[in-house]
Protein backbone atom coordinates (compact mmCIF):
# COMPACT_ATOMS: atom_id res chain seq x y z
CA UNK A 1 0.00 0.00 0.00
CA UNK A 2 1.00 4.02 -0.82
CA UNK A 3 3.05 5.02 2.18
CA UNK A 4 0.69 8.12 2.57
CA UNK A 5 -2.81 6.03 2.61
CA UNK A 6 -1.15 3.91 5.00
CA UNK A 7 -0.26 6.50 6.96
CA UNK A 8 -4.19 7.77 6.91
CA UNK A 9 -4.82 4.60 7.75
CA UNK A 10 -3.22 4.63 10.72
CA UNK A 11 -4.50 8.10 11.76
CA UNK A 12 -7.78 6.79 11.03
CA UNK A 13 -7.86 3.80 13.74
CA UNK A 14 -8.91 5.49 17.14
CA UNK A 15 -12.00 7.35 15.04
CA UNK A 16 -13.01 4.38 13.08
CA UNK A 17 -13.38 3.00 16.67
CA UNK A 18 -14.83 5.50 18.26
CA UNK A 19 -17.37 5.92 15.70
CA UNK A 20 -17.80 1.62 15.51
CA UNK A 21 -18.19 1.51 19.40
CA UNK A 22 -20.93 4.14 19.33
CA UNK A 23 -22.47 2.85 16.15
CA UNK A 24 -23.35 -0.56 17.70
CA UNK A 25 -25.69 1.63 20.36
CA UNK A 26 -27.60 2.88 17.80
CA UNK A 27 -28.30 -0.04 15.62
CA UNK A 28 -28.80 -2.40 18.37
CA UNK A 29 -31.38 0.49 19.46
CA UNK A 30 -33.03 0.75 16.33
CA UNK A 31 -33.27 -2.52 15.72
CA UNK A 32 -35.50 -3.75 18.74
CA UNK A 33 -37.29 -0.78 19.40
CA UNK A 34 -37.67 0.93 16.00
CA UNK A 35 -36.09 4.01 17.34
CA UNK A 36 -33.30 6.59 16.70
CA UNK A 37 -32.23 7.11 20.33
CA UNK A 38 -30.68 10.77 19.89
CA UNK A 39 -29.52 10.75 23.57
CA UNK A 40 -26.79 8.30 23.00
CA UNK A 41 -24.28 11.04 22.00
CA UNK A 42 -24.78 12.57 25.74
CA UNK A 43 -24.94 8.81 27.30
CA UNK A 44 -21.28 8.78 25.58
CA UNK A 45 -20.49 12.57 27.01
CA UNK A 46 -21.42 11.40 30.51
CA UNK A 47 -19.19 8.98 30.31
CA UNK A 48 -16.40 10.67 29.17
CA UNK A 49 -17.20 12.75 32.21
CA UNK A 50 -16.80 10.30 34.45
CA UNK A 51 -13.80 9.01 33.93
CA UNK A 52 -12.49 12.48 33.34
CA UNK A 53 -13.90 13.56 37.26
CA UNK A 54 -12.79 10.33 38.67
CA UNK A 55 -9.16 10.54 36.98
CA UNK A 56 -8.40 14.18 37.19
CA UNK A 57 -10.04 15.18 40.37
CA UNK A 58 -9.63 11.78 42.58
CA UNK A 59 -6.67 11.31 41.25
CA UNK A 60 -7.81 7.66 40.35
CA UNK A 61 -5.96 5.00 37.88
CA UNK A 62 -6.70 5.12 34.45
CA UNK A 63 -8.45 1.74 34.48
CA UNK A 64 -11.07 2.92 36.86
CA UNK A 65 -11.50 5.55 34.79
CA UNK A 66 -12.51 2.90 32.00
CA UNK A 67 -14.98 1.48 34.73
CA UNK A 68 -16.23 4.94 35.86
CA UNK A 69 -16.76 5.37 31.79
CA UNK A 70 -18.61 2.33 31.21
CA UNK A 71 -20.14 2.20 34.37
CA UNK A 72 -21.37 5.80 34.34
CA UNK A 73 -22.91 5.72 30.31
CA UNK A 74 -25.01 2.66 31.21
CA UNK A 75 -26.64 4.20 34.26
CA UNK A 76 -27.34 6.98 32.23
CA UNK A 77 -28.72 4.53 29.33
CA UNK A 78 -30.55 2.54 31.97
CA UNK A 79 -32.06 5.44 33.18
CA UNK A 80 -33.06 6.92 29.80
CA UNK A 81 -34.79 3.97 28.95
CA UNK A 82 -36.57 3.37 32.16
CA UNK A 83 -37.97 7.07 32.26
CA UNK A 84 -37.82 8.50 29.13
CA UNK A 85 -38.46 5.33 26.63
CA UNK A 86 -40.98 2.78 28.18
CA UNK A 87 -43.60 5.41 29.66
CA UNK A 88 -43.77 6.49 25.61
CA UNK A 89 -43.90 2.83 24.65
CA UNK A 90 -46.44 1.61 27.01
CA UNK A 91 -48.48 3.76 26.25
CA UNK A 92 -48.12 3.03 22.13
CA UNK A 93 -46.98 6.47 21.80
CA UNK A 94 -46.74 7.85 17.75
CA UNK A 95 -43.70 7.56 16.29
CA UNK A 96 -42.94 11.27 15.94
CA UNK A 97 -43.55 11.53 19.98
CA UNK A 98 -40.73 9.31 20.59
CA UNK A 99 -38.88 11.14 18.17
CA UNK A 100 -39.45 13.95 19.81
CA UNK A 101 -38.89 12.45 23.41
CA UNK A 102 -35.54 11.44 22.29
CA UNK A 103 -34.44 14.81 20.97
CA UNK A 104 -35.49 16.35 24.49
CA UNK A 105 -33.57 13.67 25.98
CA UNK A 106 -30.24 14.48 23.91
CA UNK A 107 -30.71 18.46 24.20
CA UNK A 108 -31.34 18.08 27.91
CA UNK A 109 -28.61 16.12 29.26
CA UNK A 110 -26.22 18.20 27.01
CA UNK A 111 -27.92 21.46 28.45
CA UNK A 112 -27.57 20.52 31.96
CA UNK A 113 -24.17 19.27 31.67
CA UNK A 114 -23.06 22.82 29.92
CA UNK A 115 -24.66 24.67 33.12
CA UNK A 116 -22.75 22.52 35.27
CA UNK A 117 -19.60 22.66 33.79
CA UNK A 118 -19.47 25.44 30.94
CA UNK A 119 -19.21 24.07 27.22
CA UNK A 120 -15.41 24.85 27.18
CA UNK A 121 -12.85 22.36 26.14
CA UNK A 122 -11.36 20.50 29.05
CA UNK A 123 -8.00 18.32 28.93
CA UNK A 124 -9.22 14.69 29.01
CA UNK A 125 -6.06 12.90 31.46
CA UNK A 126 -4.53 10.86 29.21
CA UNK A 127 -1.67 8.43 30.80
CA UNK A 128 1.98 9.25 29.55
CA UNK A 129 2.85 5.82 28.73
CA UNK A 130 -0.05 5.41 26.17
CA UNK A 131 0.85 8.43 24.85
CA UNK A 132 3.94 7.93 22.41
CA UNK A 133 4.98 8.34 18.88
CA UNK A 134 6.91 5.39 17.18
CA UNK A 135 8.81 6.02 13.76
CA UNK A 136 9.10 2.92 11.71
CA UNK A 137 11.94 2.45 9.24
CA UNK A 138 9.80 3.24 6.16
CA UNK A 139 8.70 6.65 7.62
CA UNK A 140 5.59 5.73 9.16
CA UNK A 141 4.27 7.29 12.77
CA UNK A 142 2.43 5.50 14.87
CA UNK A 143 0.83 6.47 18.28
CA UNK A 144 1.09 3.93 20.98
CA UNK A 145 -2.05 5.24 22.48
CA UNK A 146 -4.25 4.31 18.94
CA UNK A 147 -2.96 0.61 18.53
CA UNK A 148 -4.22 0.41 22.21
CA UNK A 149 -7.71 1.90 21.18
CA UNK A 150 -7.83 -0.03 18.29
CA UNK A 151 -6.58 -3.44 20.38
CA UNK A 152 -9.34 -2.84 22.55
CA UNK A 153 -11.50 -1.64 20.98
CA UNK A 154 -11.37 -5.01 17.84
CA UNK A 155 -11.69 -7.43 21.01
CA UNK A 156 -14.66 -5.34 22.12
CA UNK A 157 -15.91 -5.99 18.67
CA UNK A 158 -15.82 -9.50 18.51
CA UNK A 159 -17.04 -10.40 21.58
CA UNK A 160 -20.15 -8.38 21.38
CA UNK A 161 -20.27 -10.20 17.21
CA UNK A 162 -19.98 -13.22 19.18
CA UNK A 163 -22.81 -12.81 21.68
CA UNK A 164 -25.03 -11.58 19.19
CA UNK A 165 -24.31 -14.40 16.92
CA UNK A 166 -24.01 -17.35 18.97
CA UNK A 167 -25.76 -16.79 22.49
CA UNK A 168 -28.93 -17.57 23.56
CA UNK A 169 -29.59 -13.78 24.49
CA UNK A 170 -28.06 -12.48 21.27
CA UNK A 171 -30.21 -14.71 19.06
CA UNK A 172 -33.31 -13.54 20.98
CA UNK A 173 -32.26 -9.89 20.81
CA UNK A 174 -32.44 -10.54 16.73
CA UNK A 175 -35.44 -12.59 17.05
CA UNK A 176 -37.36 -9.26 19.06
CA UNK A 177 -35.56 -6.80 16.56
CA UNK A 178 -37.50 -9.53 13.75
CA UNK A 179 -40.95 -10.05 15.24
CA UNK A 180 -41.42 -8.91 19.04
CA UNK A 181 -44.50 -10.52 19.47
CA UNK A 182 -43.71 -13.83 17.69
CA UNK A 183 -40.67 -13.80 20.28
CA UNK A 184 -43.26 -12.94 23.27
CA UNK A 185 -45.17 -16.38 21.82
CA UNK A 186 -41.80 -18.32 22.34
CA UNK A 187 -41.60 -16.56 26.18
CA UNK A 188 -38.80 -14.15 25.30
CA UNK A 189 -39.45 -11.32 27.96
CA UNK A 190 -38.80 -8.52 25.51
CA UNK A 191 -38.43 -5.83 28.14
CA UNK A 192 -35.71 -7.76 29.61
CA UNK A 193 -33.83 -7.39 25.82
CA UNK A 194 -34.53 -3.90 25.02
CA UNK A 195 -32.42 -3.42 28.97
CA UNK A 196 -30.00 -5.93 27.50
CA UNK A 197 -29.66 -3.35 24.68
CA UNK A 198 -29.45 -0.34 26.42
CA UNK A 199 -26.88 -2.07 28.69
CA UNK A 200 -24.42 -3.12 25.91
CA UNK A 201 -24.74 -0.26 23.61
CA UNK A 202 -23.99 2.49 26.71
CA UNK A 203 -21.54 0.12 27.72
CA UNK A 204 -19.68 0.86 24.68
CA UNK A 205 -20.43 4.16 24.50
CA UNK A 206 -18.71 4.69 27.64
CA UNK A 207 -15.58 3.25 26.39
CA UNK A 208 -15.59 5.06 23.25
CA UNK A 209 -15.89 8.16 25.42
CA UNK A 210 -12.59 7.24 27.07
CA UNK A 211 -10.98 6.41 23.51
CA UNK A 212 -12.30 9.65 22.67
CA UNK A 213 -10.49 11.81 25.75
CA UNK A 214 -7.93 9.83 24.95
CA UNK A 215 -7.16 10.34 21.48
CA UNK A 216 -8.37 13.97 21.24
CA UNK A 217 -7.20 14.87 24.33
CA UNK A 218 -10.23 16.96 25.23
CA UNK A 219 -14.00 16.59 26.22
CA UNK A 220 -17.14 19.20 26.54
CA UNK A 221 -20.85 18.89 27.09
CA UNK A 222 -21.47 18.94 22.97
CA UNK A 223 -18.59 16.57 22.08
CA UNK A 224 -21.62 13.96 21.42
CA UNK A 225 -23.66 15.93 18.95
CA UNK A 226 -20.90 15.48 16.07
CA UNK A 227 -19.55 12.06 17.13
CA UNK A 228 -22.93 10.76 17.80
CA UNK A 229 -24.30 11.68 14.67
CA UNK A 230 -21.25 10.02 12.61
CA UNK A 231 -21.65 6.84 14.80
CA UNK A 232 -25.58 6.57 13.91
CA UNK A 233 -25.06 7.63 10.01
CA UNK A 234 -22.64 4.45 10.55
CA UNK A 235 -25.44 2.34 12.04
CA UNK A 236 -27.58 3.14 8.98
CA UNK A 237 -24.51 2.66 6.42
CA UNK A 238 -24.00 -0.88 8.36
CA UNK A 239 -27.50 -1.64 7.75
CA UNK A 240 -29.47 -0.65 10.41
CA UNK A 241 -29.70 -3.85 13.39
CA UNK A 242 -26.73 -5.33 12.22
CA UNK A 243 -23.74 -4.90 15.20
CA UNK A 244 -20.36 -5.98 12.83
CA UNK A 245 -22.07 -4.09 10.34
CA UNK A 246 -22.05 -1.18 11.97
CA UNK A 247 -18.61 -1.78 13.66
CA UNK A 248 -17.30 -2.00 10.01
CA UNK A 249 -18.97 1.16 8.98
CA UNK A 250 -17.59 3.03 11.88
CA UNK A 251 -14.40 2.00 10.75
CA UNK A 252 -15.49 3.12 6.84
CA UNK A 253 -16.71 6.46 7.77
CA UNK A 254 -13.60 7.01 10.23
CA UNK A 255 -11.00 6.46 7.24
CA UNK A 256 -13.71 8.32 4.57
CA UNK A 257 -13.42 11.36 6.81
CA UNK A 258 -10.20 11.04 7.38
CA UNK A 259 -9.28 10.58 3.77
CA UNK A 260 -11.62 13.44 3.10
CA UNK A 261 -9.67 16.28 5.07
CA UNK A 262 -6.39 15.17 3.99
CA UNK A 263 -7.66 15.11 0.84
CA UNK A 264 -8.17 19.15 0.75
CA UNK A 265 -6.22 21.69 1.24
CA UNK A 266 -5.78 23.02 5.03
CA UNK A 267 -7.56 26.09 5.06
CA UNK A 268 -10.51 23.45 3.47
CA UNK A 269 -10.33 21.41 7.43
CA UNK A 270 -13.29 23.18 8.97
CA UNK A 271 -15.59 21.45 7.06
CA UNK A 272 -14.63 17.78 7.92
CA UNK A 273 -18.31 17.61 9.43
CA UNK A 274 -19.91 17.88 6.21
CA UNK A 275 -18.37 14.28 4.98
CA UNK A 276 -20.80 12.29 6.57
CA UNK A 277 -23.89 14.32 5.33
CA UNK A 278 -22.72 14.15 2.18
CA UNK A 279 -22.11 10.10 2.75
CA UNK A 280 -25.73 9.65 4.60
CA UNK A 281 -26.74 11.34 1.00
CA UNK A 282 -25.07 8.84 -1.02
CA UNK A 283 -26.40 6.01 1.04
CA UNK A 284 -30.36 6.88 1.25
CA UNK A 285 -29.70 7.68 -2.47
CA UNK A 286 -28.20 4.12 -3.82
CA UNK A 287 -28.56 1.75 -1.18
CA UNK A 288 -30.95 3.06 1.26
CA UNK A 289 -30.81 -0.39 3.32
CA UNK A 290 -27.11 0.23 3.81
CA UNK A 291 -23.89 -2.13 3.03
CA UNK A 292 -24.85 -4.92 5.29
CA UNK A 293 -27.98 -6.54 5.69
CA UNK A 294 -30.35 -5.18 7.98
CA UNK A 295 -31.48 -7.13 11.03
CA UNK A 296 -35.41 -5.71 11.28
CA UNK A 297 -38.50 -7.07 10.16
CA UNK A 298 -39.06 -5.79 6.38
CA UNK A 299 -42.70 -5.51 6.50
CA UNK B 1 -56.47 -29.36 31.61
CA UNK B 2 -57.45 -26.12 29.19
CA UNK B 3 -61.00 -24.72 30.60
CA UNK B 4 -62.15 -21.60 28.70
CA UNK B 5 -65.47 -20.09 30.33
CA UNK B 6 -67.83 -17.61 28.92
CA UNK B 7 -65.46 -15.29 27.61
CA UNK B 8 -65.98 -11.87 25.71
CA UNK B 9 -63.24 -10.54 23.65
CA UNK B 10 -62.54 -8.23 20.90
CA UNK B 11 -59.73 -5.34 19.77
CA UNK B 12 -60.48 -1.59 20.32
CA UNK B 13 -63.53 -1.50 17.85
CA UNK B 14 -65.36 -4.29 18.65
CA UNK B 15 -66.34 -7.39 20.45
CA UNK B 16 -65.66 -9.99 18.60
CA UNK B 17 -66.13 -13.33 21.18
CA UNK B 18 -69.38 -13.34 22.55
CA UNK B 19 -69.30 -16.05 25.37
CA UNK B 20 -66.95 -18.64 24.12
CA UNK B 21 -66.61 -22.03 26.19
CA UNK B 22 -64.62 -24.70 25.40
CA UNK B 23 -62.19 -27.52 27.31
CA UNK B 24 -59.53 -29.76 26.67
CA UNK B 25 -58.45 -32.49 27.78
CA UNK B 26 -55.16 -34.27 28.18
CA UNK B 27 -53.98 -36.19 25.19
CA UNK B 28 -56.90 -35.03 23.21
CA UNK B 29 -56.43 -33.52 19.69
CA UNK B 30 -59.57 -31.12 19.73
CA UNK B 31 -60.51 -29.22 16.37
CA UNK B 32 -62.03 -25.86 16.45
CA UNK B 33 -63.85 -24.83 12.90
CA UNK B 34 -66.26 -22.58 11.48
CA UNK B 35 -66.29 -19.70 8.29
CA UNK B 36 -63.74 -16.58 8.24
CA UNK B 37 -64.18 -14.16 10.43
CA UNK B 38 -65.76 -16.58 13.07
CA UNK B 39 -63.28 -15.63 15.84
CA UNK B 40 -60.95 -18.57 15.48
CA UNK B 41 -57.79 -16.45 15.71
CA UNK B 42 -59.20 -14.21 18.43
CA UNK B 43 -59.73 -17.26 20.62
CA UNK B 44 -56.29 -18.46 20.41
CA UNK B 45 -54.93 -15.06 20.79
CA UNK B 46 -56.52 -15.53 24.30
CA UNK B 47 -54.81 -18.52 25.46
CA UNK B 48 -51.72 -17.02 24.53
CA UNK B 49 -52.21 -14.48 26.04
CA UNK B 50 -52.08 -11.88 22.96
CA UNK B 51 -56.04 -10.49 24.14
CA UNK B 52 -57.04 -10.29 27.23
CA UNK B 53 -61.30 -11.40 27.86
CA UNK B 54 -63.06 -8.13 29.31
CA UNK B 55 -64.99 -11.00 30.89
CA UNK B 56 -64.70 -14.70 31.98
CA UNK B 57 -61.88 -16.83 32.32
CA UNK B 58 -59.09 -18.83 31.09
CA UNK B 59 -58.28 -21.72 33.50
CA UNK B 60 -55.18 -23.71 32.49
CA UNK B 61 -54.38 -26.81 35.31
CA UNK B 62 -56.70 -24.82 37.39
CA UNK B 63 -55.39 -22.04 37.44
CA UNK B 64 -56.31 -19.11 35.90
CA UNK B 65 -53.49 -17.73 33.19
CA UNK B 66 -55.61 -14.41 32.57
CA UNK B 67 -53.10 -12.09 34.25
CA UNK B 68 -50.20 -13.51 32.53
CA UNK B 69 -48.38 -12.07 29.60
CA UNK B 70 -47.51 -14.56 26.80
CA UNK B 71 -43.93 -15.00 27.74
CA UNK B 72 -44.98 -16.18 30.71
CA UNK B 73 -47.75 -18.42 29.78
CA UNK B 74 -45.38 -20.04 27.41
CA UNK B 75 -43.57 -21.82 30.52
CA UNK B 76 -46.42 -23.23 32.14
CA UNK B 77 -46.76 -25.32 28.82
CA UNK B 78 -48.83 -24.10 25.80
CA UNK B 79 -46.86 -22.99 22.69
CA UNK B 80 -48.55 -21.87 19.45
CA UNK B 81 -48.19 -21.84 16.10
CA UNK B 82 -49.63 -18.62 15.43
CA UNK B 83 -51.97 -17.75 12.13
CA UNK B 84 -49.47 -16.94 8.92
CA UNK B 85 -46.57 -18.52 10.55
CA UNK B 86 -44.54 -15.48 12.15
CA UNK B 87 -41.54 -17.20 11.82
CA UNK B 88 -38.20 -15.26 12.74
CA UNK B 89 -37.02 -14.81 8.50
CA UNK B 90 -33.67 -12.99 9.72
CA UNK B 91 -32.79 -16.30 11.62
CA UNK B 92 -31.51 -19.45 10.15
CA UNK B 93 -33.47 -22.65 10.23
CA UNK B 94 -31.98 -24.00 13.41
CA UNK B 95 -31.63 -20.44 15.42
CA UNK B 96 -35.80 -20.63 14.83
CA UNK B 97 -35.58 -24.10 16.57
CA UNK B 98 -33.41 -22.85 19.46
CA UNK B 99 -35.40 -19.71 19.52
CA UNK B 100 -38.63 -22.06 20.39
CA UNK B 101 -36.49 -23.81 23.23
CA UNK B 102 -35.78 -20.08 24.65
CA UNK B 103 -37.17 -21.28 28.12
CA UNK B 104 -35.44 -24.49 27.83
CA UNK B 105 -32.11 -24.17 29.93
CA UNK B 106 -30.83 -27.70 29.80
CA UNK B 107 -28.51 -28.54 26.62
CA UNK B 108 -28.98 -32.30 26.26
CA UNK B 109 -33.14 -32.04 26.43
CA UNK B 110 -32.61 -29.07 23.72
CA UNK B 111 -30.43 -30.72 21.82
CA UNK B 112 -32.86 -34.17 22.08
CA UNK B 113 -35.88 -31.88 21.33
CA UNK B 114 -34.04 -30.21 17.85
CA UNK B 115 -32.85 -34.16 17.06
CA UNK B 116 -36.33 -35.22 17.34
CA UNK B 117 -37.93 -32.29 15.47
CA UNK B 118 -35.57 -33.04 12.73
CA UNK B 119 -37.04 -36.44 12.63
CA UNK B 120 -40.63 -35.26 11.84
CA UNK B 121 -39.64 -33.13 9.26
CA UNK B 122 -36.70 -34.28 7.80
CA UNK B 123 -36.67 -31.13 5.19
CA UNK B 124 -35.88 -28.87 8.40
CA UNK B 125 -32.43 -30.79 8.92
CA UNK B 126 -31.61 -30.26 5.28
CA UNK B 127 -32.06 -26.58 5.33
CA UNK B 128 -31.13 -26.17 9.00
CA UNK B 129 -28.74 -23.55 8.30
CA UNK B 130 -30.75 -21.77 6.00
CA UNK B 131 -32.52 -18.18 6.73
CA UNK B 132 -35.97 -19.51 7.17
CA UNK B 133 -37.27 -16.50 5.35
CA UNK B 134 -35.74 -18.39 1.96
CA UNK B 135 -37.80 -21.95 2.86
CA UNK B 136 -41.36 -22.26 0.74
CA UNK B 137 -44.46 -21.72 2.66
CA UNK B 138 -44.84 -25.54 3.69
CA UNK B 139 -41.16 -25.63 4.55
CA UNK B 140 -41.82 -22.48 6.97
CA UNK B 141 -45.64 -24.02 8.10
CA UNK B 142 -43.28 -27.13 9.29
CA UNK B 143 -40.82 -24.72 11.21
CA UNK B 144 -43.92 -22.80 13.22
CA UNK B 145 -44.79 -25.38 14.23
CA UNK B 146 -41.16 -27.21 15.04
CA UNK B 147 -40.90 -24.13 16.92
CA UNK B 148 -43.58 -24.03 19.02
CA UNK B 149 -42.43 -27.99 19.98
CA UNK B 150 -39.92 -26.77 21.43
CA UNK B 151 -40.70 -25.68 24.31
CA UNK B 152 -42.03 -29.08 25.02
CA UNK B 153 -45.62 -28.09 25.39
CA UNK B 154 -48.63 -29.91 26.99
CA UNK B 155 -50.71 -28.08 25.44
CA UNK B 156 -50.27 -26.99 21.67
CA UNK B 157 -52.08 -24.64 19.49
CA UNK B 158 -52.09 -24.88 15.76
CA UNK B 159 -53.94 -21.67 13.79
CA UNK B 160 -54.46 -23.10 10.28
CA UNK B 161 -51.54 -25.53 9.96
CA UNK B 162 -52.88 -26.37 5.85
CA UNK B 163 -53.25 -22.83 4.82
CA UNK B 164 -51.90 -22.48 1.61
CA UNK B 165 -49.80 -25.66 1.52
CA UNK B 166 -50.19 -28.25 -1.15
CA UNK B 167 -52.36 -31.22 -0.24
CA UNK B 168 -49.30 -33.77 0.22
CA UNK B 169 -47.67 -31.62 2.38
CA UNK B 170 -50.76 -31.04 4.18
CA UNK B 171 -51.34 -34.75 4.62
CA UNK B 172 -47.81 -35.70 5.89
CA UNK B 173 -48.31 -32.40 8.51
CA UNK B 174 -51.37 -33.62 9.62
CA UNK B 175 -49.99 -37.19 9.97
CA UNK B 176 -47.34 -35.05 12.50
CA UNK B 177 -49.89 -34.08 14.67
CA UNK B 178 -51.39 -37.17 15.39
CA UNK B 179 -47.90 -38.53 16.05
CA UNK B 180 -47.37 -35.76 18.53
CA UNK B 181 -50.04 -36.17 20.18
CA UNK B 182 -49.64 -39.83 20.76
CA UNK B 183 -46.63 -39.10 22.03
CA UNK B 184 -48.86 -36.79 25.15
CA UNK B 185 -49.06 -33.53 23.76
CA UNK B 186 -52.79 -32.21 23.75
CA UNK B 187 -53.53 -30.06 20.28
CA UNK B 188 -55.70 -27.57 19.59
CA UNK B 189 -56.31 -26.97 16.01
CA UNK B 190 -58.04 -24.44 13.90
CA UNK B 191 -59.08 -25.16 10.43
CA UNK B 192 -60.25 -24.35 7.59
CA UNK B 193 -60.74 -27.32 6.08
CA UNK B 194 -63.42 -29.20 8.43
CA UNK B 195 -63.10 -32.30 6.57
CA UNK B 196 -59.06 -32.66 7.68
CA UNK B 197 -59.56 -31.47 11.26
CA UNK B 198 -62.72 -33.38 11.56
CA UNK B 199 -60.75 -36.90 10.39
CA UNK B 200 -57.72 -35.99 12.92
CA UNK B 201 -59.68 -34.08 16.20
CA UNK B 202 -61.32 -36.48 18.14
CA UNK B 203 -64.00 -33.59 19.51
CA UNK B 204 -64.57 -30.30 17.35
CA UNK B 205 -66.40 -27.09 18.43
CA UNK B 206 -67.97 -25.18 15.58
CA UNK B 207 -67.80 -21.61 15.67
CA UNK B 208 -69.62 -18.73 14.15
CA UNK B 209 -69.69 -15.06 14.41
CA UNK B 210 -67.75 -15.37 18.16
CA UNK B 211 -70.16 -17.97 19.57
CA UNK B 212 -69.95 -21.39 19.42
CA UNK B 213 -72.78 -23.42 17.53
CA UNK B 214 -71.69 -27.29 17.76
CA UNK B 215 -69.50 -29.36 19.57
CA UNK B 216 -68.95 -33.07 20.10
CA UNK B 217 -67.38 -35.98 18.91
CA UNK B 218 -65.85 -35.48 15.42
CA UNK B 219 -67.63 -38.92 14.43
CA UNK B 220 -70.95 -37.47 15.15
CA UNK B 221 -70.11 -34.05 13.67
CA UNK B 222 -69.21 -35.74 10.71
CA UNK B 223 -72.83 -38.12 10.32
CA UNK B 224 -74.64 -34.70 11.35
CA UNK B 225 -76.56 -33.59 8.47
CA UNK B 226 -76.63 -30.00 8.51
CA UNK B 227 -72.81 -29.43 9.73
CA UNK B 228 -71.94 -31.14 6.71
CA UNK B 229 -74.25 -29.40 5.03
CA UNK B 230 -73.57 -25.83 6.12
CA UNK B 231 -69.73 -26.46 6.73
CA UNK B 232 -68.40 -28.67 4.32
CA UNK B 233 -70.42 -27.54 1.37
CA UNK B 234 -71.84 -31.42 0.89
CA UNK B 235 -75.59 -30.89 -0.79
N1 LIG C 1 -56.10 -7.13 14.79
C1 LIG C 1 -57.44 -6.95 14.66
N2 LIG C 1 -57.98 -5.74 14.91
C2 LIG C 1 -59.30 -5.55 14.80
N3 LIG C 1 -60.19 -6.51 14.45
C3 LIG C 1 -59.70 -7.73 14.20
C4 LIG C 1 -58.31 -8.02 14.29
N4 LIG C 1 -58.11 -9.32 13.99
C5 LIG C 1 -59.33 -9.81 13.72
N5 LIG C 1 -60.29 -8.88 13.84
C6 LIG C 1 -61.73 -9.06 13.64
O1 LIG C 1 -62.17 -10.08 14.51
C7 LIG C 1 -63.05 -10.94 13.86
C8 LIG C 1 -62.60 -12.37 14.06
O2 LIG C 1 -61.32 -12.50 13.49
P1 LIG C 1 -60.46 -13.83 13.61
O3 LIG C 1 -59.14 -13.54 13.03
O4 LIG C 1 -60.51 -14.30 15.01
O5 LIG C 1 -61.28 -14.81 12.67
P2 LIG C 1 -60.91 -16.26 12.20
O6 LIG C 1 -62.04 -17.13 12.62
O7 LIG C 1 -59.58 -16.65 12.64
O8 LIG C 1 -60.97 -16.09 10.63
P3 LIG C 1 -60.04 -16.74 9.49
O9 LIG C 1 -60.60 -18.08 9.25
O10 LIG C 1 -60.25 -15.86 8.32
O11 LIG C 1 -58.65 -16.75 10.00
C9 LIG C 1 -63.12 -10.52 12.42
O12 LIG C 1 -64.34 -9.87 12.20
C10 LIG C 1 -61.98 -9.56 12.25
O13 LIG C 1 -62.36 -8.51 11.41
MG1 LIG D 1 -57.81 -17.01 11.70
Amino acid sequence: MDLYLLQQVINALSYGSILALLAIGYTMIYGILGLINFAHGEIFMIGAFCAYLLITFVGSPFILGIAAAVGGAMLIGLFIERFIYRPCLNRNAEVLTVFIASFGASLGFRNLMTMIYGDGRRAFPIPPQLDQILVTESGLFINTKDIWIFGVTLILLIAVSCFIKFSRLGVAMRAVAYNANAARLVGVNSRVIVTLAFAIGSALAGVSAVAYGTSFGILNPSMGYLAGLNGFIAAVLGGIGNVPGAAIAGFIIGLGEVLFVGLLPPSWSAIRPTFVWILLFIILFIKPSGLFRPNIRIE
Amino acid sequence: MLTIQDIYAGYDKAVVLHGISLDIHPNEVVALVGPNGAGKSTTIRCITGEIKPVKGDIRFCGNSILPLSPDKIVPLGISCSPEGRNIFGNLTVFENLRMGGFLVRDKNVLKERIDWIFNLFPRLKERHKQLAESLSGGEQQMLAIGRALMSGPRLLLLDEPSLGIAPVIVDSIYEKITEISQQGTSVLVVEQNVGLALEIAQRAYVMESGKIHHSGMSADLLNDRYILDTYLGVK
